[in-house]
């Protein structure tokens, strides 16, 4: 994409005053490609449209909520992204009730979503997820996650796991868990470190697979900002790593090849 | 025959004053320093069945307050903050943080708002109150108070409040619909002022995903 339109799109929907947010972002992959990266959200009637732009692809989603206060919520969305590699669709609905809370999200892409948008998994073709939470009392919640997938070749793959979390100081989560085959086990922790409320959840699953996933959450102020360290390390081997504070964010990763995000969110929704 | 009607004006005016005057002691007592309370009773959920309830109410007066669902279990760990500008609402199941607009957010959800009795004189601009009498409670002597809501926004036909005569605040409230069926029976338990902070009422998970909705 030409830069001018980039910017000129940037500048639009700022000084139109619509924009509730707005992401300005580069994005790099070694010896491969390069691209700025904008992201704006801005409100349509009781929805909000959201707009990705970058290099050589163009997406827009439809994003709506209807709230049932301290009951719960329902969420949903649609989403279509055109680019010069392929078009993708996805669709998602979501919600929480009571002790029930439930998602089932499908993607459609004739090429590698992350040629669509750089944030995305490099794969295409189809894909469906369902996920459900069950409370089976006041701290004791039960997870499920199934999935499927036909990548591009038309091979097709599913994935599933249980897991059940204990809520006391801290929650501790155990499961058991399968992708294409490879099974493993699941172990979870979540508490807060200090009085501040910094705050670690880690999660490893290791088996025929491995991946653990650590997150640090700490605040910056009395208010709701806060740092953001995010850590995935997985074998065969891939990793992470993100750092988020203040409307800032990067993202290192390595799946074969380095990359590295920054982005820059301006919000406009009014703060506190 | 007219003085039997100047009688009743005067009468009736006499009881709207009291009530005028109960409320003005309640909103004063309850605006002297920060508190917080326990309410516990029946509360009828959306789906129409009954279920046990119990609700942790922290209130700094005309700056925050703050409702922790401890039942029914499906909600344990959900909790709602109310400023004079916006409304938190956390749902633990999803670990979300939604903030909305006062004016915007609904609160009620459960049939009851119950921040509005921790501010009488914000309930009596919805609900036409009457003093219907006096009754003894555990806790000391106490007014019955009647009100019907000015608009079928609020979500019940009527409500009936026992309000402690001796430290002028809430003991006990109940919601009928319109057809005398209890909605919310409540009860307010280990009433107590203490030294709460703005940052102790906004207290979250670091994690919770902020969803602003405008």
């Amino acid at each position: 994409m030409n830069p001018w339109v980039y910017l000129t799109a940037a500048a639009v929907l700022w000084g139109s005053g619509f924009a509730q947010s707005l992401t300005f972002g580069l994005y790099g992959r070694l010896s491969d490609r390069f691209t700025p990266t904008l992201e704006a959200t801005l409100p349509l009637g009781n929805f909000d449209l959201g707009a990705r732009l970058q290099r050589d692809a163009l997406g827009l989603g439809l994003f709506g909520a209807t709230e049932f206060s301290a009951l719960g919520r329902l969420t949903y969305g649609v989403r279509a992204g055109l680019g010069f590699a392929g078009w993708g669709v996805e669709g998602r609905v979501g919600g929480t009730v009571g002790p029930v809370a439930a998602g089932l999200e499908a993607l459609y892409s004739t090429t590698l979503r992350s040629h669509l948008w750089v944030g995305d998994e490099a794969e295409g073709g189809l894909r469906l997820d369902l996920w459900g939470r069950y409370r089976l009392g006041p701290r004791e919640t039960l997870g499920l996650g199934l999935g499927f997938k036909r990548d591009l070749a038309g091979f097709s793959s599913g994935t599933g796991e249980l897991s059940y979390a204990l809520r006391q100081q801290q929650t501790y989560t155990f499961g058991l868990g399968v992708d294409d085959s490879r099974l493993y086990a699941l172990l979870g922790w979540r508490g807060e470190l200090d009085e501040a409320g910094t705050l670690l959840e880690a999660t490893l699953r290791a088996g025929q697979l491995w991946r653990l996933e650590a997150t640090l959450t700490a605040p910056l102020d009395e208010g709701l900002s806060n740092l953001k360290l995010r850590l995935t390390a997985a074998y065969p081997w891939a990793a992470t790593l993100e750092l988020e504070a203040y409307g800032f964010r990067a993202d290192a990763s390595y799946d074969g090849g380095f990359s590295l995000w920054l982005r820059y969110t301006l919000s406009f929704g009014g703060d506190e | 025959m007219k003085k039997l009607l100047a009688v009743a004006v005067f009468l009736g005016l006499a009881m709207a004053q009291t009530i005028a005057e109960i409320t003005r002691q309640v909103q004063a007592n309850l605006e002297r320093s920060p508190w917080e309370a326990t309410l516990t009773g029946r509360v009828q959920m959306p789906d129409g069945s009954t279920q046990e309830a119990e609700f942790r109410l922290q209130v700094i007066p005309r700056e925050l307050a703050r409702v922790e669902f401890k039942k029914p279990a499906a909600l344990e760990g959900n909790f709602v903050v109310i400023s004079e500008k916006e409304v938190w609402n956390y749902l633990f199941l999803t670990n979300q943080l939604i903030i909305q607009p006062r004016a915007k957010a609904r609160v009620e959800g459960l049939g009851v708002n119950l921040t509005d009795l921790s501010d009488l004189e914000q309930l009596t601009e919805r609900v036409t109150l009457r003093l219907l009498g006096e009754q003894n409670t555990p806790a000391g002597a106490a007014w019955r108070i009647g009100g019907v809501p000015k608009d079928a926004s609020l979500g019940f036909a009527s409500m009936e409040l026992l309000v402690l005569k001796a430290d002028p605040r809430p003991l006990y409230v109940t919601l009928r619909d319109a057809n005398n069926r209890v909605l919310a029976e409540l009860g307010f338990s280990g009433f107590r002022r203490t030294n709460l902070t703005p940052q102790a009422l906004r207290k979250r998970p670091a994690d919770a995903e902020v969803i602003r909705r405008n």
